[in-house]
């Protein structure tokens, strides 16, 4: 076959089910499992009435029921706006959220057929980099959505995800560079590839989080942040203050709420991917599980192959889990604790971290 | 008067300051509260039922009714007499009394009743009507009660929200839910009650000249 036309083709299956597939199915069951969690630590059912010939599957059907309702309600672009800017902007959140996902290493290489295919869309060697970019693109997404709507409401709540997204943006960058310091590099499947040694005679695995346990404590709260979600959920304000999606009806709407999945889905990737190894699974090596020297079994290779790809959906969904469940505990930040947090707590704790893993690079790595 | 600042130091305690303490605490105990809830799910999925209930206290309404309390304010009744006639003698209080104008009364005189008057037909729109309880007050023969316990008086038609003489004496005495109804399925506790849907009522047309002259009537 011609090798180009090969190489499109498993770069098109790659996005057909990196991309559509596992993003899109996971955010979709997002939207379900919000509403499911949230009841049931809440004593309560959660959302169960939409039927198809009576069956009810836990309310799985809810899910199509919001999809219908939000397709056929009425596109209001509001006139005294600017309606080519109001469409455009709930796709340049999606598209961000989306496009990132695309560096995403979902397991090791893997041969087929004499072939060596990677598990991501693309290997870029600035990985890291682009993923912080395209996530920034969240920013234009919220001020133009303000802008364009040319309601005072919308607008307000624009410039407050402007500010609070630009201030966590800092603590974020600043927080990866301990990272990079540590692992020496901004290509994905290298930091993968760095965190899949051991330390202790191979009893604790060396991912990100042992290694860089200040720089996760201050990149997970700052990607919340990012992602507008409680407790930083300051430009929405779903509850009561009005946010930036406040002339946003029907499917475009809809469209705010899915990139905001999406983002939770692409941010659980990344910190598994930074601080949690990856597709590396604690003690399981190319070979086998490999306990120190207690415990040796040898597994062939396509199964350790399959349990990695599995470990990362795993570690990805918990993580998505996990923002669910803190969406739910905790309550907003007032907007001045929460600059003040960004800029007088986060940001000289990330520098300390980069100051202080400068030096131990230095002199020890 | 000059402008004050006052300094007020919010001195929080240390796990309070640091967040994550604070956090993994308030996470421990949404995350204990889950996990102890699916595990009464799990097990109400084999048919425990009091697993399912300590699992979510919350009832599933169109199925499940709350009792609800005696002196709740629901859908009209007119009571009758032995014989079947309402106890009404369309004296016209009710709608004199009614601050939304939806009572309209069409009176006459009946040579057969004891009272010589009796309403010929008697319409309460409910579209209107903001369940005060005045005609109840209002009614010197104790005819009208608003004591059905009906709720779901909605309906996707105006018409169908108008209820007519004949609506109000059906619902006949009405046993008031106690709890001994506490957790019954609705639909077959209705019948036993002698309660019909507000929905199964036909559609009626609606005299608009009748309610636009009691409107300005009332009104001047
Ligand atoms: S409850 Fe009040 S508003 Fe309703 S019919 Fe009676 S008097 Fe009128
Ligand atoms: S006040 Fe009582 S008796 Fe008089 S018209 Fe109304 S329901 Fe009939």
């Amino acid at each position: 076959m011609n090798p180009l036309l090969q190489h499109s083709l498993i770069a098109t299956a790659k996005i057909g089910v990196i991309l559509l597939g596992f993003i899109m199915i996971v955010a979709t069951l997002l939207t379900w499992a919000e509403r499911k969690q949230s009841a049931v630590f809440q004593h309560r059912i959660g959302a169960n009435r939409a039927d198809i010939f009576g069956f009810r599957v836990l309310g799985l059907f809810n899910i199509i029921a919001d999809g219908i309702k939000s397709f056929t309600k009425e596109d209001w672009v509001p006139p005294f706006g600017s309606p080519i800017l109001h469409n455009l902007a709930p796709f340049i959140g999606l598209f961000g959220a989306m496009v990132s996902f695309a560096v995403i290493p979902f397991g090791p290489p893997i041969e087929i057929m004499g072939q060596t295919i990677t598990m991501q869309v693309v290997d870029l060697n600035i990985g890291l980099l682009y993923i912080v970019a395209f996530g920034s693109m969240g920013v234009y997404s919220v001020v133009i959505a303000g802008w364009a709507s040319n309601n005072k409401y919308a607008l307000f709540g624009a410039l407050r995800g402007i500010s609070q997204m630009i201030s966590y943006e800092v603590v974020l960058g600043l927080s990866l560079i301990g990272v990079i310091l540590v692992t020496g590099s901004v290509r994905l499947p290298e930091i993968i590839a760095w965190q899949g040694d051991y330390w202790l005679n191979g009893w604790i695995p060396r991912w990100g989080i042992f290694a860089q346990p200040l720089a996760f404590l201050l990149f997970f709260p700052a990607a919340i942040a990012e992602t507008k979600r409680t407790p930083f959920d300051v430009p929405e304000g779903e509850s009561e203050i009005i946010g930036y999606n406040l002339e946003y009806s029907g499917l475009k709407f809809g469209l705010f709420l899915l990139g905001e999945f999406i983002e939770i889905v692409v941010l659980s990737a990344f910190v598994s991917v930074l601080f949690f190894g990856g597709w590396h699974l604690p003690w399981l090596t190319d070979e086998g599980i490999r306990m120190g020297t207690l415990l040796a079994i040898d597994l062939p290779e396509i199964v350790v192959w399959l349990m990695r790809v599995l470990g990362f959906s795993a570690k990805i969904i918990f993580f998505c889990l996990l923002q669910l469940q803190i969406r739910w505990t905790l309550p907003r930040f007032r907007f001045d604790h929460l600059l003040r947090l960004g800029w007088k707590e986060m940001m000289p704790l990330a520098l300390l971290n980069i100051f202080v893993t400068a030096i131990v690079v230095y002199y020890i790595g | 008067m000059a402008t004050r600042f006052v300094n007020i130091e919010n001195k929080l305690p240390a796990s309070t300051a640091l967040y994550y303490p604070a956090i993994a605490g308030g996470l421990s105990v949404t995350i204990g509260h889950f996990l102890k809830n699916m595990l009464y799910h799990t097990i109400g999925l084999f048919g425990n039922k009091g697993a399912r209930e300590k699992a979510s206290f919350t009832l599933q309404y169109p199925e499940v009714m709350r009792p609800l309390p005696r002196r709740l304010r629901t859908r009209h009744r007119i009571k009758v007499h032995e014989d079947g006639r309402p106890k009404c003698t369309a004296c016209m209080l009710c709608e004199t009394a009614c601050p939304d104008f939806c009572i309209y009364i069409t009176p006459s005189e009946h040579d057969d009743s004891p009272e010589e008057k009796a309403p010929l037909e008697f319409q309460i729109d409910l579209d209107r009507c903001c369940f005060c309880g005045f005609c109840v007050e209002a009614c010197p023969k104790d005819a009208i009660h608003m004591d059905t316990q009906i709720m779901e008086t909605s309906s996707d038609r105006r018409e169908n929200m108008v209820l007519r003489l004949q609506d109000l004496v059906d619902p006949g005495p009405v046993v008031v839910s106690g709890p001994e109804f506490a957790g019954k399925d609705m639909h077959k506790v209705l019948p036993h009650l002698g309660m019909r849907k507000l929905d199964h009522i036909k559609p009626r047309r609606i005299d608009l000249s009748y309610r636009e002259r009691q409107a300005t009537e009332q009104g001047s």
